[in-house]
């Protein structure tokens, strides 16, 4: 490659570079300023705001440095006369129509505009005439407009059609006429859309919920991690005393590169919500009292020690590492073995064929040098935005070829190899079908326990395709499968370079025969020599698993002999322990969670927004901290182990649940209970950990003596509700923040049955009809009906973990529509 | 991913072959090189572009529907707002201008009751502000009528003109 490294001079500075690079690219990598405002290293070049000039020599005129690739011999001057006087005329044109509003601007103080003038511009402008204004556009609750400021660098254009994959801003007009806007006035509904706030280099793009509320300056930085998908995106919590007034992205190349979805933006204002726990509470003949922490913990323990055999804990896998690895130590160190993290996992069966925790089996970096990705289960764009991010960039520009089997259409906004809309039930046999005609070719016996699923299976035709590329894996494709539980901090996931990735969405956890599915899968991969992995639904399901926050793993992960008899979540008990869970929002079966609960004797519930369930049926209510105001360690979805601190004291007599598990663990008396930081937690959990080695495909641990997997029900008759987690219901904190939940995508806007038009006239709704019934197991909820042709006939889609749907049975199941 | 709709909601069968025919013109994937052409189809059929056409549009060829917004807004040959049948556009550029382009506008101004960029109330006639020249220099004064050109214009060559429309 030698000849493709040439030579040039910047400023008299001999640099090297690759030819035909950038000239802008050299010089940043050199340290040597140029100023700009069109140029994003993210985004195509467009060239259109010309401050980047610069003189080079034998070139008559300047020349943009974004636009200019680089030549042997070449001499440049980035300050020369000539190139500063092209810059200083560059800067007098784009302040003519800028207001001077600085001082009472948000992005005054932080200002790609201010920090250029003031290096490159003049005291004085030529200009005496009007200035130009232009009228604001609503873009919805996240994004604040001033469109005077707006300087067109297109920025926020180029961003919707390269990296959002939706294009909604445009410019529009012409010469002075031309504006930055929607032209159609709508909220912007990518989930990716607020990170035009921070390629904005001016003051025409602001943060709305946080709008006049700061100056940049007062702000302290201070690194934390999203908390509302499985990939643990870098942020800044920028904190103003003990507030957090708003979220920016942290570069993380490796997870989220520049970029932050909505959710893990905007989380943030959910957190002084009313509805926040501040003081332990107490029901005293059934009135709630408040009460001091002595009180409650003593309640607490009272009810812990009652009857261990018939006592159940409910943990949110959005727990860190630490508090989730305290409570089951906890909790069995007190005789309860009955403790789960998969509240809305449907299908527990089959736990001998799990992998040790749910991952992507290799790291997010590695998904754009897969040649082929079959994808099952219904997409990650609203689910895990920036997962979807990735495999568009993969799809758009390393050609890799992505099978998509759903279950309704998520409307990716990437390239497919193909697409298809199967019922759940249909899936279940679309992956069967290609299972055994994998099989059936290479001429390998079915597994035992797979035998009469697969006996029965068929493939579709529209397999065919996927079929044939699954059948070119070559074995010496094979390589280690990565690592697993790496505890260092920001450890990356073992080199893994397989071309190609079977994954199972997070979704799928809902499905009723996910166990099954998940054995294919495995099957599928180990034939075709594919990486095989399961996207994690929650921020720490994975780490859940290793801190041994289920009923059948051990801390460590170690299987736990005999737990996985034990009974699941769902069946009943005389005594629960909550954390951090709304039950009738963060299960799959809301409405018996909620009967467990009425029918229980005591319930005791760590929580930071109680909710109605709890309100009614707990006894004990302790309030603990969320998000930025705790530190503690998350596994996501590569597997890599990342821990943030604290930013903010929590409200009131709110503490981080390590510390009140801890208290619990002293006060119940528990031989090793005294931890001094969350650090010591994790080193212990750590170390319990096994060290990084070869990932097991769960194929390997299928055998002869294994319980058959059953075939999945006959739904060719009837109306099937298949269920997806809202992705604004993701958790408490979430679920309470109101610009959020203002989006189209929000409580409200996903609150709908989405059904067939012709599955809605097959049962006799007329086109008039807005609202519908829906029936199952006798409870009826009252929806608005939305006619959608990207749901499968003879399902519904109803969504989970709102309050519309936490009324009705399990997230599959029968029902009825009137 | 779906590249566009085929089955063209929101488009006569006129518009959508015409549409068709120049797309026959372009590559495949390159189905926004008929962009202009489908508006300006759209823009005789109904005389202005109105949103759900434009929408329509953009579904039929596959790109976003800000992209049509742009290039409607773009150029002042597309109208966005509903006019007068006839479209009269007199030319002011600088032949014109020397040879009384002004008197012209002046006259069809007074004549009409309207000023440059108006309609009439009956709906009859549309006067546009045509931004540029017409290339029409050897003839004039001119002016365009619904796309004919006439040249060598007088207030009295005016009269005749809009007398013989509809």
């Amino acid at each position: 490659m030698t000849e493709d490294v040439i030579e040039l001079s910047i400023n008299d500075r001999v640099c090297r570079a690759r030819k035909g690079e950038l000239l802008i690219e050299v010089a940043d990598r050199e340290g040597i300023a140029i100023p700009r405002f069109c140029y994003h290293k993210k985004l195509a070049i467009a060239a259109n705001c010309r401050m980047c000039l610069v003189e080079v020599e034998k070139s008559q005129k300047p020349l943009p440095a974004c636009a200019t690739p680089v030549m042997a011999g070449m001499k440049v001057y980035t300050a020369s006369p000539k190139a500063r006087a092209a810059q200083k005329a560059t800067m007098e044109f784009l302040l003519i129509n800028h207001p001077l509003d600085c001082p009472v601007c948000d992005q005054g103080g932080e200002c790609e505009l201010q920090d250029v003038a003031q290096g490159y511009g003049a005291g004085l402008s030529h200009y005496r005439e009007a200035k130009r204004a232009v009228c604001n556009e609503d873009l919805g609750p996240l994004i604040a407009t001033e469109m005077t400021r707006c300087i067109h660098c297109t920025r926020c254009v180029r961003f919707g059609s390269e990296i959002a994959g939706l294009r909604e801003l445009g410019a529009t007009g012409r010469s002075e006429f031309m504006r930055i806007g929607t032209f159609v006035a709508h909220t912007l509904a990518h989930e990716l859309s607020a990170n035009v706030i921070d390629l904005c280099p001016v003051g025409a793009l602001t943060a709305k919920p946080s709008k006049d509320r700061y100056r940049p300056w007062e702000l302290r930085a201070q690194p934390g991690l999203g908390l509302h998908d499985s990939l643990g995106s870098h942020l800044y919590w920028h904190t103003l005393g003990a507030e957090v007034m708003r979220v920016v992205p942290r570069a993380c190349e490796a997870i989220n590169e520049i970029w932050l979805s909505d959710r893990d933006r905007f989380a943030y204002t959910g957190l002084h919500s009313a509805e926040r726990l501040h003081h332990p509470m107490i029901r005293r003949q059934g009135e709630w009292q408040r009460c001091d922490w002595d009180t409650a913990l003593e309640a607490t323990l009272e009810i812990l020690r009652a009857e261990p055999a018939q006592s159940q804990a409910w943990l949110s896998p959005q727990q860190p590492l630490e508090s989730l690895y305290l409570a089951q130590k906890l909790l069995r160190g007190m005789g309860i073995e009955r403790l789960e993290h998969r509240l809305s996992q449907t299908d527990l069966r089959h736990p001998e064929h799990e992998a040790p925790y749910p991952s992507l089996g290799m790291a997010l970096d590695d998904i754009a040098g897969l040649e082929q990705l079959l994808w099952l289960g219904p997409g990650p764009r609203q689910d895990q935005p920036l997962l979807h991010h990735r495999l568009r960039q993969a799809a758009l520009h390393h050609d890799t070829q992505i099978w998509l089997l759903e279950t309704y259409n998520t409307q990716p906004l990437h390239p497919l190899a193909a697409h298809h809309i199967v019922h759940p039930s249909g899936l279940v046999e679309r992956l069967a079908g290609l299972t055994r005609a994998l099989l059936d070719a290479q001429g390998v016996a079915y597994p035992a326990a797979l035998a009469e699923v697969l006996g029965r299976a068929v493939l579709h035709k529209d397999d065919e395709a996927v079929l044939a590329v699954l059948c070119l894996g070559a074995p010496e494709r094979r390589v280690a499968l990565g690592s697993s539980g790496d505890p260092s901090m920001d450890s990356k996931p073992a080199e893994y370079n397989s071309a190609l990735l079977i994954l199972l969405s997070s979704q799928l956890t809902l499905h009723p025969d996910y166990s099954l599915l998940r054995a294919l899968a495995s099957v599928l991969a180990e034939h075709s020599h594919s990486a095989w992995g399961e996207v994690p639904s929650h921020a720490n399901s994975a780490g859940a698993y290793l801190a041994g926050a289920v009923r059948h793993r051990q801390a460590g992960g170690a299987a736990r002999p005999c737990a996985s008899e034990t009974a699941g979540w769902e069946a009943p008990a005389k005594r629960y322990f909550i954390l951090d869970v709304e039950p009738e929002r963060d299960t799959a079966y809301p409405a018996l969670a909620r009967q467990r609960l009425r029918e229980a004797r005591s319930v005791v519930a760590l929580s930071a927004y109680p909710s109605q369930a709890l309100w009614d049926h707990a006894d004990v209510l302790l309030p603990i901290a969320v998000g930025p105001e705790s530190s503690g360690t998350w596994v996501n979805a590569e597997g890599r182990w990342q821990s943030m601190a604290g930013a903010i004291p929590p409200p009131g007599e709110a503490r981080p649940a390590w510390k009140v598990l801890r208290v619990l663990g002293t006060l119940a008396g528990l031989a090793n209970f005294d931890y001094h930081s969350p650090q010591q937690l994790r080193e212990e959990l750590a170390a319990l950990c096994p060290p990084p080695g070869p990932r097991p495909n769960p194929y390997l641990l299928l055998n002869a003596t294994d319980t058959p997997y059953a075939c999945p029900a006959d739904t060719r008759r009837g109306l099937w509700r298949q269920s997806y987690r809202a992705p604004l219901g993701s958790d408490g904190m979430v679920r309470r923040a109101a610009p959020l939940q203002a989006l189209p995508y929000g409580e409200a806007g996903v609150s709908v049955a989405r059904l067939h038009p012709d599955e809605a006239k097959h049962h006799g709704i007329p086109a008039s009809q807005t609202r519908i019934e829906v029936r199952q197991d006798g409870m009826v909820v009252d929806l608005t009906l939305q006619r959608d042709p990207g749901v499968p006939l003879g399902s519904i889609v109803l969504p989970l973990g709102v309050k519309a749907t936490a009324a009705l049975g399990p997230a599959y199941g029968l029902v009825d529509v009137r | 991913m779906k590249a566009h709709d085929d089955t063209a909601p929101g488009l006569s069968p006129g518009l959508r072959a015409e549409i068709d025919a120049w797309l026959s013109r372009y590559p495949e994937d390159r189905r926004q090189s008929a962009l202009l052409a489908a508006l300006r189809a759209a823009q005789h059929e109904h005389g202005h572009l109105e949103v759900a056409q434009m929408d329509a549009i953009a579904a039929y060829l596959g790109i976003p529907a800000v992209a049509v917004y742009e290039v409607a807004s773009f150029y002042s040959m597309y109208t966005l707002k509903p006019v007068g049948k006839h479209t009269l556009a007199v030319c002011t550029n600088i032949s014109c201008m020397l040879r009384g382009a002004s008197e012209i506008v002046a006259h069809l101004e007074q004549r009409l009751g309207i000023k440059l960029g108006e309609s009439t109330p009956d709906g009859r006639f549309y006067l546009k502000r045509e931004e540029e020249c017409l290339a029409g220099c050897c003839g004039a004064p001119m002016m365009q009528v619904d796309h004919v050109y006439h040249e060598h214009l007088t207030p009295q060559r005016v009269d005749q003109i809009l007398d013989s429309l509809e």
